[in-house]
């Protein structure tokens, strides 16, 4: 199996579904001819011209709600943000349209539709690009809401999106675009709603996804050494949650500790926690911990941003915790 | 002299615009009875504005607008009955009852629905522009909005992009000179909103919007410049509401002279006393028995309304997730049960040829040129 | 013909207007959409718009008063016309009865007014408030007035006659005193919890009247109280006292620790916890220290030993002597037992059930029996009441129906359940055309569903439809019970055993075979005098089941 960096994948998956569909279009901000603020779209203008691949103005509220009128008429838009920090201004159009175009319509339209781009910190950005925000779309019914980590994961869940009825948000991450990994060719499809356990253990479940799904997997490794067994279980998609996949590994496992770039209150860890200690509370040995970024904004300083940000010896530490072997 | 319009035009705009009247007079008096709740955002004194825009483009024209929503859909030939039903939340209305008056859907009839943020729908009718102009269709998109919607950032955002890209969309914004309570010339450095549209070299104009006739001509121009592919129109229709901004608003701001003078110039009344002068053979008799026949419309609306179940609970999980296979719900084949024959059909993805060229190399290069970058 | 303007609702909040001003006098002509009067909201001045074109007939409500939203405020008509005879009267009610068509809610504000006109005159006490006397009842009459001003009152006294929207009804006292005033007089109308008089406490002479509200509020509550505390006793028992005894190893004397697994595993393995030493934080019993001491032979062991602890719990004592552990078992619930608790519990809240009980003699039915045996021919009692539900189900059409989503299905057929009881829970196999089959085929399908059923073997076709349930709790000596409704079925009838009861007959104590039927109904789509009426059949039916043949 080829490896292809996550952001080929991406490339990739677009390539395939656009050839596939012609009622597909790609826009946003440097998607054509500078090729992609993270190359994602490499190469698609020439392949498919300037109608499908759009360079938009900056304008996010204004080409998002574009896109949103496109496929309330039938065509398949896939909107690049240029990162997640910025669509916020876009947040208008995703919630109070795209999400809801079907209900206000009573069922008459549908919102084929995807806002893709990265989410999470860059490195070295400072509190306006470094945010983890999936957490903010996964509260609106109407909206699906992915998070691959892996690049086959990244293929495979794009060309589900792109396939959907509903609006589906989907977050890359700045720091996962170069990473590699093997991605199946051709037709290799993920489905939405399903989590993935991608390392199996018996002493604790591990749940994560996007970009903390690498510093789990290093803390997985780490713990093995110390005959801890973990157990990776990568959510993948954070609407709707994977819930029988969550509940299966704690019940197994009986311990869980969860792991997510973003802000604690009102997380997707606190849904999380909701779902197991309402469902699993008897089969549970302990308290669920969870590893959050710190509740303050993000620094440009190298030491307060690492500082601020969950890592594998964090991890390692919460993993402790609820097998109760601190200091051991 | 003769008529420069059919006597049949003219009593189909006289039609429409008394059963827009009639229907909102009784939406009024059906919320003032608790019928209706929430917000009731009524359209008396703008009925020329949407009957003019409608009978000027084609019924496959794509039309949406904001929250003041009843009389355009009205005026595409929406179903009176099951409009009523969605103010009075009924099962029967064209959403089931989940939308309410701030949002009536007729896909079938090409209305794309009211949106309760204001300036919510402009951006979404360039993309339905888009769409049009992607698929190589000869449809145009219509959009109205109120005069206070000119000042949100998704007005100028999509003003420059559908110019640029000279999407098929009129844009009409219904100045009643209220945004809710507030004079626009009060919160607007140039309350003349159609003078905006310079800013990017877009077409714009001003229209008597309590004159249908005016407004038939305006917009039947811009739907075929809209068509010639020449870009988007925003035109300015100045309008008067004869009510309040919604039910709830006693309308203080304003005073008791400047209504009942902006009544006087009723639209309504002054295309009868047109129609009446043309050697068209029509008398007074001809106009009261369409307003008798549009009672009785409005009347069987407010029956049907009054006389429909209230919603199944089971409702409430469907229509915010499109499970896989899930079918599109056509209201009047849901409700009434008469087969809808022209439900918007899209080309797949594998019929469908793509042969715009929305930025040519060319042009792109040479833009790069000029501004001294070179790749 | 005249039609009423009514006084319209302005704002959301608005439940009455004020007529400021009259724009327009009789006689006037009106169009739709003229102004006509000018209306104070609780907002704001608004304007009264005509909705028809004619002339104003009438004006109800003159200029200064006030009407509630709907009340007719005017009439409009044709040039001339006469306003009907009833139309004026009921305008002015739109005055007095100002409350009338937001009951509950106005009832609220008027209390406290009328309870500072009582301080303030001197304190008139405890407000008797106008009670509800039936589910339905919004409103009542006071129809006479049994006790007068002045009169010495003790609680439980009858002191007004009520017509109710169902009856007349007396209103009681609820505490001792004099009758102070009487607010609402004979042939009034008051609200439900508005007060109709007040009473002045024995003993007491002036400013009680704070307290009025609050001794009617634990009033009203007291009946449900017990109810509500009954069932939690037992439930704690069961949980709390199981270790109380000091966790030795775990040291601090206060609440043993233990993480909910190893709680759950400990009671299913029989150990007490309280015996196991905890390597979590704080002493912690976690999974790990549960297997490690199941590992050490604790299990069986300490379970005798945890006995002691389980009989200060007060369960089971004897069960120490047969060797098997006082513990109650925790078994997971099977996904059967899981879909019929969300069913019931769907149910009982979501369906309003009503009982109807009667008492049937069963010598006849019971002699069925008896010469079937003597022709080798298998007949149950349980067969033959199956036989008389459907024959009545026949004769009553109205009970055969089932209420799905918001339709009422009549069934052309007949068909009655029969509940089974299986492991771990019950199924009800459904007798298609019971009316139409003999006994014998009747009892022969009952016994073969009830064979599969235990089996598990129906089909679900075979458990779904039918209107009617009969669900037999005899055989286990059950006199009466009442059952829960098996939706979407309407009805279902709760069978106790046959059993010989003295009873009188003709002025005789005489012996009979006696049976109680209890009938559960849905009473969104069945009524207390239909299912009466199917009772009355059945009870004929079964005491005389020659009456089966015709």
């Amino acid at each position: 199996m080829p490896e292809l960096m996550y952001r080929e994948a991406l490339n990739q998956a677009l390539a395939e579904e656009m050839e596939r569909d012609a009622n597909v279009f790609l826009i946003g901000e440097e998607v054509g001819r500078y090729n992609g603020a993270f190359k994602v779209s490499q190469g698609l203008l020439d392949k498919f011209g300037s109608a499908r691949i759009i360079d938009a103005p900056i304008s996010e509220l204004g080409f998002t709600g574009l896109s949103v009128g496109a496929a309330a008429v039938g065509l398949r838009p896939v909107v690049e943000m240029m990162t997640w920090n910025f669509a916020i201004l876009a947040m208008d159009q995703i919630v109070n349209n795209a999400a809801k175009l079907r209900h206000m319509s009573g069922g008459q339209l549908r919102c084929p539709i995807v806002f893709r781009g990265p989410g999470g910190a860059g490195g070295r950005l400072s509190s306006q690009h470094s945010q983890s925000l999936e957490a903010n779309y996964a509260h609106f019914p109407g909206l699906k809401v992915i998070a691959p980590a892996t690049p086959a994961d990244a293929k495979g869940m794009l060309k589900s999106a792109i396939r959907d009825e509903n609006p589906v948000i989907m977050f890359e991450g700045e720091r996962l675009y170069a990473l590699k990994g093997e991605v199946p060719e051709g037709e290799h499809i993920v489905p939405l709603g399903v989590a993935d356990v991608k390392r199996e253990g018996t002493d604790v479940t591990l749940i994560t996804w996007s970009r903390m799904y690498y510093f789990c997997m290093e803390a997985a490794e780490a713990l093995a050494k110390e005959g801890i067994s973990v157990e990776v279980l990568d959510l993948r998609t954070l609407r709707p949650l994977d819930e029988e996949a969550i509940l299966k590994s704690v019940r197994k496992t009986n311990r869980a500790v969860i792991c997510e770039e973003g802000w604690a209150l009102a997380g997707i860890g606190a849904s999380v926690v909701d779902l197991i200690q309402s469902q699993a509370f008897d089969e549970l040995d302990a308290p669920v911990v969870r590893v959050t970024g710190l509740d303050v904004n993000m620094s440009y300083a190298a030491n307060l941003e690492n500082a601020t940000q969950p890592d594998a010896p964090k991890i390692i530490a919460a993993i402790k915790k609820v097998l109760y072997r601190e200091g051991a | 002299m003769a008529s420069a319009y059919s006597k049949d035009l003219l009593l189909t705009m006289y039609r429409k615009m008394y059963l827009l009247r009639r229907f909102e007079e009784r939406a009024g008096q059906q919320y003032t009875l608790g019928k209706i709740a929430g917000f009731c955002h009524l359209y008396i004194g703008q009925e020329a504005v949407a009957v003019g825009c409608n009978e000027a483009i084609r019924p496959d024209d794509y039309m949406l607008s904001a929250y003041r929503d009843h009389g355009q859909p009205l005026a595409r030939g929406s179903d009176a009955g099951m409009i009523m039903a969605e103010l009075f939340g009924r099962g029967t209305g064209y959403s089931k009852g989940k939308g309410g008056s701030m949002h009536i859907f007729d896909i079938e009839h090409h209305f794309y629905g009211g949106y309760g943020i204001v300036g919510g729908q402009i951006p979404l009718a360039a993309g339905m522009a888009f769409a049009a102009r992607y698929r190589n269709e000869d449809r145009v998109t219509v959009c109205f909005f109120g005069d206070a919607a000119a000042n949100q950032g998704a007005f100028h955002e999509t003003f420059n992009m559908a110019q640029k890209w000279k999407l098929p969309v009129i844009y009409i914004c219904e100045n009643n000179r209220y945004g809710m309570g507030t004079a626009i010339a009060r919160t607007s450095a140039v309350p003349e909103i159609h003078k905006r549209a310079s800013a990017y070299g877009m077409r714009g104009e001003a229209v008597d919007g309590m004159d249908v006739l005016k407004m038939y001509e305006a917009v039947k121009d811009a739907a075929e410049y809209c068509r010639a592919g020449k870009g988007p129109v925003l035109m300015e229709a100045n309008t008067y509401r004869f009510r309040g901004h919604s039910m709830a608003d006693p309308a203080t701001y304003r005073s008791k002279q400047e209504v009942e003078d902006e009544r006087r110039n009723d639209p309504i009344p002054k295309l009868r006393e047109y129609a009446l002068k043309q050697k068209l053979g029509l008398s007074d008799a001809d106009f009261e028995a369409i307003e008798e026949e549009e009672k009785r419309t409005v009347d069987a609306a407010v029956k049907f309304a009054d006389e429909s179940p209230e919603p199944s609970v089971d409702e409430l999980w469907r229509d915010t997730i499109v499970e896989p296979g899930e079918e599109d719900v056509r209201p009047r084949e849901r409700v009434l049960g008469v087969k809808v024959t022209h439900w918007p059909k899209y080309p797949s993805g594998q019929e469908l040829k793509v042969t715009w060229d929305l930025e040519p190399r060319a042009e792109a290069e040479a833009a790069d040129k000029k501004a001294g970058l070179s790749r | 013909m005249a039609t009423p303007i009514q006084m319209p609702s302005l704002s959301p909040t608005m439940k009455e207007g004020k007529i400021v001003k009259w724009l327009k006098k009789v006689g006037d002509k009106i169009s739709s959409g003229d102004a006509i009067a000018e209306v104070e909201t609780d907002k704001s001045n608004l304007e009264v718009e005509a909705y028809d074109d004619g002339f104003l007939l009438q004006i109800s409500v003159p200029e200064g008063e006030v009407a509630t939203v709907g009340a007719p405020i005017g009439y409009l008509g044709a040039k001339g016309e006469k306003v009907s005879g009833g139309q004026p009267a009921a305008a002015a009610p739109a005055k007095t009865e100002a409350p009338k068509p937001e009951a509950p809610k106005a009832a609220a504000p008027s209390a406290p007014k009328t309870e500072a006109t009582a301080a303030s005159g001197g304190g008139e006490g405890l407000a008797i408030l106008m009670p509800s006397l039936s589910p339905t009842m919004k409103e009542g009459k006071i129809i006479k007035w049994l006790k007068k001003e002045g009169d010495k009152v003790s609680s439980g006294d009858a002191i007004a006659e009520v017509e109710t929207d169902k009856s007349n009804l007396e209103v009681e006292a609820y505490d001792d005193g004099t009758l102070a005033r009487i607010v609402v007089g004979e042939g009034d109308l008051a609200t439900v919890g508005a007060p109709i008089a007040y009473l002045t406490p024995k003993g007491a002479k002036a400013g009680a009247s704070a307290p009025a509200a609050a001794p009617s509020a634990p009033k009203a509550a007291a009946p449900q109280a017990p109810a509500a505390a009954a069932p939690s006793a037992p439930a704690g028992a069961q949980v709390v006292p199981l270790r109380r005894e000091a966790a030795p190893a775990s040291g601090g004397g206060g609440r043993l620790r233990a993480s909910p697994l190893a709680k759950k595993m400990a009671q299913e393995r029989g150990l007490d916890l309280a015996q196991v030493r905890g390597s979590g934080p704080l002493g912690r019993v976690v999974k790990r220290d549960v297997e490690q001491a199941l590992g050490q032979g604790l299990a069986k062991a300490p379970a005798q030993q945890a006995a002691p602890t389980a009989k200060k719990a007060g369960a089971q004592p004897e069960a120490r002597a047969f060797g098997t552990r006082p513990e109650p078992q925790a078994v997971p619930m099977s996904s059967m037992r899981k879909v019929i608790g969300q069913r019931m519990a769907e149910v009982k809240p979501g369906v309003p059930h009503f009982y109807l009980t009667v008492e049937v003699e069963m010598e006849a039915a019971v002699k069925i029996r008896e010469e079937a045996k003597a022709l080798d021919v298998k007949v149950s009692v349980n067969d033959i009441i199956v036989k008389a539900a459907a024959i009545a189900l026949r004769r009553s059409p109205k009970m055969n129906v089932s209420l799905q989503g918001d339709q009422v299905l009549h069934y052309g057929t007949v068909d009655v359940g029969i509940a089974v009881a299986i492991e771990d829970g019950l199924i009800t196999p459904v007798i298609r055309d019971a009316d139409l089959k003999g006994l014998q085929t009747i009892s022969a399908e009952s016994r073969d569903m009830a064979e599969r059923a235990r089996k598990r073997a129906l089909k679900p076709a075979e458990y779904t439809g039918g209107s009617l349930t009969v669900s037999n709790l005899g055989m286990y000596g059950i006199d009466q019970f009442i059952a829960v409704i098996n939706p979407p079925q309407s009805a279902i009838l709760a069978v106790g055993a046959v059993a010989e009861k003295a009873v009188a007959r003709d002025g005789q104590v005489v012996v009979r075979k006696v049976m109680t039927v209890t009938l559960s109904g849905d009473h969104r789509v069945i009524d207390g005098a239909t299912g009466a009426e199917y009772l009355r059949e059945l009870k004929g039916l079964l005491e005389h089941p020659t009456r089966l043949l015709f």
